[in-house]
């Protein structure tokens, strides 16, 4: 892959990167409490929530492991691990929003602890901090740089120092603001890129070379892993930075359009991505690009093959805000998880509003230091997304969505959430103790009689033994009442 | 089906995501009224 970037690269990078800073230290002066560091005073209107959910909901596990599915699969990847997002986040707006929107509450396990006492908030907030430990955007952050031919460590230091520097100084406002400049990077980097790839291949009729598969909407994959693909996103119902940009909207209306208008512009980055990673697929076959080529480079191998000097800055960092924009969200929630949601509940003396600011800011650093150690647990940025979602629907899911459409009795939310982790566990360490490695899937398998029980099924069991101890807790709860 | 697509895509990448910038922009003074 060709690395070199020229100083115009460079200038773009690194005004980027300063201008980030800038953002981080001008609104630290904005900040007086607790809600205004996390949820911007719940100012946000429209356009800031269109770009603040667009550009935090991509990380860079859509932008290389979309590409990377779309390589090896081709179109299944939007209509299977893309589109079904697209479906429950139009439910999400049209439903939940406005519901949560009238709750005085800051994160979602505050919505847990209303219906069904702390017990219930310290097993949701720890599946909350589990999913929002900012592992897939620091992993991919990583890939990155090791295909650049860069010094992993010190490029990863810079990027979370920088991170950790505007998130903490800034909290929401300078986290949303920042958004918008890589809402602007990451989109217009990705228009630009595809045309110019197109061309590179010999346009659209050079498709005809991929396999038939992959110009189909399964690609010819089983239907229990697309199940598990579409399962994920029921995440988008306990999405905790859905949750805390529907709490900081300005009103009801605001994040309702804004996560409607942010369908069609996820939906086409979606598209671009899966036809960049099939492109690439392309370019392989014709022999433009080496034939050792991995799924999850796709993306990079192409736009640092075609774009020209100065184009490239512009799209790595494009790519570098794509993971910007999750790390430092995702940080925030992760710390704020520990901080507000289980440890000032647990401790004796109150907190003040002050102390709980500067440990959440202390907090982001920590999360930053630990997401990048679990980074380099995981050989594939998907499955880490999809241990980590997995993990989030099987224990918040039903108590949440029970929360907010229903009244139901404490104990019912408690048994949902312990069931759904008690399985989720338990079947991840069953497959990981007797499973055996698949090379073709690059995935786990326990074959047990004629059934084959893949890593990536944990939440369809998980789910239903949520729901299961949510009815069952429901009817106890209800008799005991 | 995947050209209109595909160009659809670029068309709401390109010029769309700028003219939400633009809102944005317009709309900074109403989050941030002058003093």
């Amino acid at each position: 892959m060709d690395q070199s970037l020229h100083a115009l690269d460079w200038s773009i990078l690194v005004v980027y990167m300063m201008g980030m800073m800038a953002i981080g230290a001008l609104l630290a002066r904005r900040i007086l409490g607790f809600k205004e560091y996390f949820l911007a005073g719940g100012m946000l209107t429209t356009p800031l929530l269109v770009c603040t959910l667009v550009s935090t909901y991509y990380e860079l596990d859509v932008t290389f492991a979309v590409s990377e599915q779309g390589y090896y699969y081709g179109l299944v990847s939007w209509f299977w691990l893309s589109r079904p997002y697209y479906v429950c986040i139009i439910i999400a707006a049209l439903l939940l929003a406005p519901r949560l929107k009238r709750l005085d509450c800051i994160t979602l396990p505050d919505l847990l602890e209303r219906q069904y006492g702390v017990g219930t908030r310290i097993v949701g907030a720890l599946a909350c901090f589990v999913y929002s430990l900012p592992i897939t955007a620091l992993a991919g952050m990583t890939v990155m740089f090791k295909m650049l031919g860069w010094e992993t460590h010190i490029a990863l230091l810079i990027s979370m120092g920088i991170c950790a520097a505007y998130t903490a100084m800034g909290g929401l406002w300078a986290d949303a603001i920042s958004d918008t400049i890589q809402f602007v990077l990451m989109c217009v980097s990705l228009a630009i890129a595809i045309p110019i790839a197109l061309k590179w291949i010999g346009g659209f009729e050079s498709f005809d070379v991929l396999p038939v598969e992959h110009m189909t909407a399964t690609g010819g994959l089983g239907w229990g892993i697309i199940l598990a693909w579409t399962v994920g996103a029921l995440t988008v119902f306990v999405e905790p930075a859905f949750y805390q940009r529907i709490f900081a909207a300005k009103d009801a209306k605001s994040v309702i359009y804004a996560m409607l208008i942010g369908i069609l512009l996820w939906a086409a980055y979606d598209w671009g991505v899966t036809v960049v990673g099939m492109i690439a697929r392309v370019a392989v076959e014709k022999q433009l690009l080496s034939a050792d080529l991995e799924g999850r480079e796709a993306l990079m191998a192409v736009c640092m093959q075609t774009l020209p000097l100065g184009l490239r800055g512009l799209f790595l960092g494009g790519v570098l805000a794509a993971a910007m924009s999750s790390t430092d969200t995702y940080a925030m929630l992760a710390s704020g998880n520990i901080v507000y949601d289980i440890y000032r509940p647990l401790r004796r003396k109150p907190l003040t509003d002050r102390q709980l600011l500067w440990m959440t800011r202390a907090g982001i650093i920590i999360v930053l230091l630990l997401g990048s150690l679990l980074s380099l647990w995981f050989e594939r940025i998907n499955d880490a997304w999809l241990f980590m979602s997995g993990a989030l629907a099987s224990v918040v899911l039903v108590p949440a969505l029970g929360a907010i459409f229903a009244n139901p009795p404490p104990l019912a939310g408690w048994l949902s959430a312990m069931s759904g982790i008690i399985v989720y566990a338990g079947y991840h360490l069953a497959v990981a103790l007797n499973g055996q490695e698949d090379v073709e899937m690059e995935s786990v398998v326990w074959r047990v009689g004629g059934f084959e029980a893949w890593r990536e099924y944990a939440v369809l069991f998980a789910l239903p033994a949520s729901m299961l101890g949510f009815a069952t807790g429901w009817l106890l709860g209800r008799s005991e009442q | 089906m995947m050209q209109w697509a595909t160009w659809l895509a670029v068309v709401i990448l390109g010029p769309g995501a700028a003219l939400v910038f633009i809102w944005f922009l317009f709309d900074l003074r109403r989050i941030w009224p002058k003093r």
